[in-house]
């Protein structure tokens, strides 16, 4: 298997660990979650949300990223993997409403290349100011007759409510459920709910500008 | 005579225009900075130079000024800032090389064409090359009845023409740009050879398949808004691009140098949110305690700025109230842990038995949100 192909099926099952509310919750255990420095970076991805807003008589999509989860591995187990979502202050893109329709693809592309330079330069600024949400742990093996990879053990989920507690809950299952949260015709964030605790990482509505 | 006195002009209009070629554009600069800045590096980019650059260029005096100029023109112009080559940097030198190894002499379509006896790089061809490239189809023609043509035409996205640059040979010597006339007539007059009858040029055109060279007479681009004189223009750079193109960038900008207490998060203000529903009116309700705010001095105060939204969307009904709220405190009520910061939203008279209600808190760079579902 390819390290692209690992990556990948760490990423679905930690999707899949997100998808479905809670089945059997098995025991109440230490509320903060254990330290990952010196884990090793799986993947990243940021959470975005596109939403389509009206300046005058023209339409653009505007990006906004409300945070990311990462997927870290145990370096010193390396079956033993964390999904973590981080919170930071919401960053929103807004197009430039473009004068005319002069620009060339080659001046699109250009302006693309630096919007990336400086959309990853704010990022890493904003990173600066990010708190943990969640943190889910396991730990896979091998299933040796069929070769396909099972999870070890205990689920371990930790979320930090809006009152700024941890809640951990250890289940055999998956636990934790992400929706995406709306208002009216905008796509405003992403829950994350463990039972009745949630958290919200969501965009400022003020960003968006022009009228809904 | 009419011919002689058009070549008298013409000689004498070359005569100066070689002078003014010749004249040094760096004033106050030494010769060993001359030959390095002006004629290795103006001589062959100059096309790209914006206005304010060729002054700033002019007042250059020394090797080392001349360097940092260089290296900013280029920065400037480089095309993705993230990698470590200069893509545009390395475009235009292929270009300069392209033009010193005479790249369109051995080509089919533009056989025998030198940029060199067109005036090199102060030519009008190398202007373009220059300024555009490779064109993406040339052709030249010889004609008994019209002076020789060379036709550069450069496409756009769509497969139409952005740019078709008409070329004739002035004094059987070098290549000049041809600007296209709103006459058909006119245009070709300026291209036939003397005596010579214009239908017989239109004839020679048609039978030689030259119908893009008449075209190219009377008409620049396919696109109405693209003109000659655009199109002659230094391309704006890169960074120019970028500023003019980039989305704009909304986000929060942290208080961090002004903050004198501030709560144990980053991007978090930890509350608690409940309502209460009496006689059919709903409050809401927030609880902030005050060490979970960012506080500044404010007039030898320590003050939390803190918004607060709150909707509650009742049948087609949306309640919205936003509040810009001063807390003041001190900095030993901010450390006691049962001080807290109390708001209630104005009462909601419901209609619904269940209604939605968003609640969205911001103090600093930090927030909290709520979204409920809520019961009468």
């Amino acid at each position: 298997m390819t390290t692209g192909d690992q990556t990948m099926k760490i990423l679905i099952l930690a999707m899949f660990l997100l998808q479905e509310p809670a089945l059997l919750p098995i025991q109440q255990g230490p509320n903060n979650p254990p330290s990952v420095n010196g884990w090793k970076k799986v993947t990243e991805i940021h959470l975005e949300l596109k939403n389509v807003i009206k300046s005058g008589e023209k339409t653009m999509t505007a990006t906004s990223i409300v945070g990311s989860f990462r997927v870290l591995q145990n370096p010193e187990l390396e079956s033993e993997f964390v999904f973590m979502v981080s919170k930071y202050p919401p960053l929103t893109f807004v197009p430039q409403l473009l004068q005319s329709a002069e620009n060339t693809r080659d001046e699109m592309v250009v302006a693309e290349n630096y919007f990336q330079k400086v959309k990853q330069e704010k990022l890493k600024e904003m990173i600066k100011f990010s708190d943990t949400i969640l943190l889910i742990k396991w730990r896979e093996s091998k299933d040796l007759r069929t070769g396909e990879t099972i999870l070890l053990g205990p689920i371990e989920n930790w979320l930090l409510n809006q009152q700024g507690k941890w809640i951990f809950e250890s289940t055999n299952d998956k636990t934790i459920k992400r929706e995406l949260v709306s208002e009216e015709d905008l796509l405003l964030g992403f829950k994350f709910s463990l039972k009745e605790n949630y958290h919200i990482l969501r965009l400022n509505m003020s960003h968006l500008g022009g009228e809904k | 005579m009419r011919h002689q006195i058009k070549v008298f002009i013409l000689i004498v209009f070359l005569l100066i225009l070689n002078g003014c070629a010749k004249k040094v554009l760096m004033k106050y600069a030494e010769t060993d900075t001359i030959k390095m800045c002006e004629e290795n590096f103006y001589s062959k980019f100059y096309m790209h130079f914006s206005e304010n650059e060729k002054n700033e260029f002019k007042e250059i005096k020394t090797l080392g000024e001349c360097q940092i100029f260089i290296d900013t023109f280029w920065q400037k112009r480089d095309t993705d800032p993230s990698t470590s080559e200069n893509e545009y940097k390395t475009l235009l030198e292929k270009r300069v090389e392209d033009i010193e190894k005479e790249v369109l002499f051995q080509n089919m379509d533009t056989a025998g064409f030198a940029f060199k006896a067109s005036d090199g790089f102060k030519g009008d061809p190398a202007k373009i090359y220059m300024l555009h490239g490779a064109p993406d189809f040339t052709k030249k023609i010889e004609g008994h009845t019209f002076v020789n043509l060379m036709v550069w035409i450069y496409g756009d996205e769509n497969g139409k023409h952005r740019y078709r640059f008409l070329f004739y040979q002035k004094n059987s010597i070098q290549y000049v740009i041809f600007w296209p006339q709103w006459n058909g007539w006119i245009a070709i007059e300026e291209i036939s050879k003397d005596f010579v009858e214009l239908d017989a040029v239109y004839e020679e055109l048609i039978q030689n398949e030259g119908e893009i060279f008449l075209i190219s007479m009377i008409s620049f681009s396919d696109n109405s808004n693209i003109t000659p004189d655009k199109a002659l223009k230094p391309p704006k750079p890169a960074s120019e691009i970028a500023k003019e193109l980039a989305p704009k960038i909304k986000t929060e900008t942290p208080k961090t140098e002004e903050i004198v207490v501030a709560n144990s998060f980053n991007s978090t203000i930890p509350a608690e949110f409940s309502y209460e529903i009496t006689n059919d009116k709903l409050i809401l309700k927030l609880e902030i305690k005050h060490e979970d705010l960012d506080w500044i001095l404010k007039n030898n105060e320590l003050v939390s700025e803190l918004f607060i939204k709150t909707i509650v969307w009742d049948k087609d009904q949306k309640h919205e109230e936003e509040h810009n709220i001063n807390i003041v405190s001190t900095k030993q009520k901010i450390t006691e842990k049962n001080s807290f910061f109390f708001f209630e939203s104005k009462p909601i008279t419901l209609e619904s038995e269940i209604v939605k209600a968003s609640i969205y808190i911001k103090n600093n760079q930090k927030y909290n949100s709520w979204i409920e579902e809520i019961k009468r």
